[in-house]
């Protein structure tokens, strides 16, 4: 039999928010099981290698070691249920060992992972998304090229950019979609959060230093090469991100790293039955959080991006405000932090939206779900010839979003691209059908039949 | 850094512990992990981060593993593969 401890509060994912959510309960003396995908603690942002001296500079990362903190690394939640008050994890340690454990107080922050939008060539291997270009080179201090383009949007593109000139890499150009007089209309926000506009003149300077140019208003809408990237498209589009005519050129480079923001990983949380929404500001699909960081279902917490995208510093504080609801304990300072944050973040979503003019980048023959290999072509078909106008009609005509990755990658522009077609704007069920995936995370069959760890 | 050995597509290589078989790759200008199942497309590492199984690799005979979230092991044999997972 599984153990319930009504006492041990179980935290997933740990990244910032699911670190300041355990720092904060274990200093009260609570006892935390925390649970990571990752083998060792940081999530993507904090990601660091063996070697490296990031520890000493948070606690947060030093929270592991904790003797109240039982600290489960390489571990998948690969199932998850909930009744009568308890949630059951099915986890999948280091690909070798099943175990389940139950709790009545849950914390989610399983994070994001970066947005792609299809366009030609962007399959070819050479083609990354941004972050795992970064999470290459500082987990792995490895390169995925010596020429690279960095392009999308946001001011994730940046450090990037940088880390990449500091490790010797030419970066041939920085492609950013917004314009910077986007800002004009936001030096409110910034206001709230001055330490940032002190980092972007920094990562400016350097930028400026080292001769990398960047292409405002502009975007790498295709990729050629035969076994990998050997050179991409670059074009100025409008505000709808409608490419301008006759502004394409070709740039050299042995590999692309690309990013249109982020998509939070909400499969747990759905599996679990939390409300989800659709966020306003950037069509994501979030999970619906009340103002203590509670889900729709009682006990179970979320924090960090998958309750909207926001970054590190609010992903933090919604961790630290998880934690002090579930310990009831003052919370006032940490609201107004909160607020003050999401204001700030309201503004770069704002700046760095994504258009729905990225439709017209594609021909026939690119491929939108990259595990089934579903062409736009055949997409196209299915909405024209067969009637199809909604996501799960587009998954069971054309497979679109059936493979491996379960539409983590295409769902949401799959969704985008039918509503458009279809003359309408994207449905919360559309988002919803995607994102319910009953077995989170591949499990070898062989582990299945031999029965979980209890 | 502890040395390991590791047989790349039938040659035996050294990796270091630590290291996971996409950047083990990159290091051996190995950008592709395998081929599409219909197309016969090239494909390697996308999101990095295990999220979109495209750098998929046969790795001890097992197919389909992500080279991405993968990290070396002393005397592992990883095979590029083609389709959904002949031997390349």
């Amino acid at each position: 039999m599984s153990t319930i401890s009504t006492e041990q509060i179980v935290v997933v994912g740990g990244g910032p928010a699911g670190l300041a959510a355990a720092t904060s309960l274990v200093r009260t003396g609570a006892r935390v099981i925390l649970i990571d995908a990752g083998e060792r603690p940081g999530g993507q942002y904090w990601r660091h290698h063996a070697e490296s001296s990031l520890a000493a500079k948070h606690e947060e990362l030093r929270i592991i070691a904790h003797p109240n903190v039982e600290y489960l690394a390489k571990t998948n939640v690969w199932a998850a249920t909930y009744r009568d008050g308890v949630s059951t994890l099915h986890l999948l340690i280091d690909g070798k060992v099943e175990r389940e454990i139950r709790t009545r107080t849950l914390i989610l922050a399983t994070g994001a992972y970066d947005r792609s939008l299809p366009f030609p060539g962007w399959d070819l291997p050479g083609v990354m998304t941004a972050g795992g270009v970064q999470a290459l080179l500082k987990g792995q201090k490895s390169l995925v090229g010596k020429e690279i383009v960095v392009a999308g949007t946001g001011p994730f593109l940046l450090p990037v950019a940088i880390g990449l000139i500091m490790a010797g890499v030419q970066v041939k150009a920085i492609v950013e979609a917004s314009r910077p007089t986007a800002w004009f209309t936001k030096l409110g926000a910034l206001t709230h959060n001055d330490g940032k506009l002190k980092d972007f003149i920094t990562f400016q300077k350097i930028i400026f230093g080292a001769k990398v140019k960047i292409h405002y208003g502009s975007a790498i809408v295709a990729a050629q090469g035969s076994s990998c990237v050997e050179q991409v498209t670059l074009a100025k589009i409008d505000r709808k991100f409608v490419i301008k005519p006759g502004s394409d050129r070709q740039i050299t480079c042995d590999a692309l790293a690309v990013g249109w923001g982020f998509t939070p990983d909400l499969s747990l949380a759905v599996a679990l039955g939390c409300a989800s929404r659709i966020d306003p500001r950037d069509g994501s699909l979030v999970i619906d959080v009340d103002e203590h960081q509670e889900t729709s279902v009682p006990g179970i917490y979320a924090a960090g991006e998958i309750t909207g995208i926001g970054g590190s510093a609010l992903a933090l504080t919604e961790g630290r405000l998880a934690a002090a609801n579930i310990l009831k304990a003052q919370t006032e300072d940490l609201l107004r932090l909160r607020g003050k944050q999401q204001i700030f973040a309201n503004a770069l979503l704002d700046i760095y939206g994504v258009k729905n003019g990225w439709t017209t980048w594609q021909d026939e023959a690119t491929v939108l779900c990259r595990c089934e290999e579903v062409s736009v072509g055949d997409l196209r078909k299915a909405i024209v010839e067969l009637g199809v106008s909604d996501l799960r009609g587009a998954k069971l005509l054309t497979r679109a979003g059936m493979g491996m990755c379960q539409g983590r990658v295409c769902g949401q522009f799959v969704a985008e691209f039918v509503a458009k077609e279809s003359g309408r704007q994207v449905a919360l069920k559309d988002l919803q059908g995607f994102a319910k995936r009953p077995v989170i995370t591949p499990i070898p069959l062989g582990l299945l039949a031999k029965g979980a760890e209890r | 850094m502890t040395q390991i050995r590791v047989i790349l597509n039938g040659e035996s290589i050294t990796s270091r512990e630590g290291q996971s078989v996409g950047a083990l790759l990159l290091e051996h200008e190995q950008r592709a992990t395998r081929t599409t199942r219909q197309n016969a497309r090239p494909r390697g590492m996308f999101c990095g981060i295990g999220i979109c199984f495209d750098c998929l690799i046969t790795i001890n005979g097992i197919t389909n593993q992500r080279a991405c979230v993968t990290n070396v092991e002393e005397g592992m044999t990883i095979q590029t593969q083609q389709g959904s997972g002949a031997i390349a």
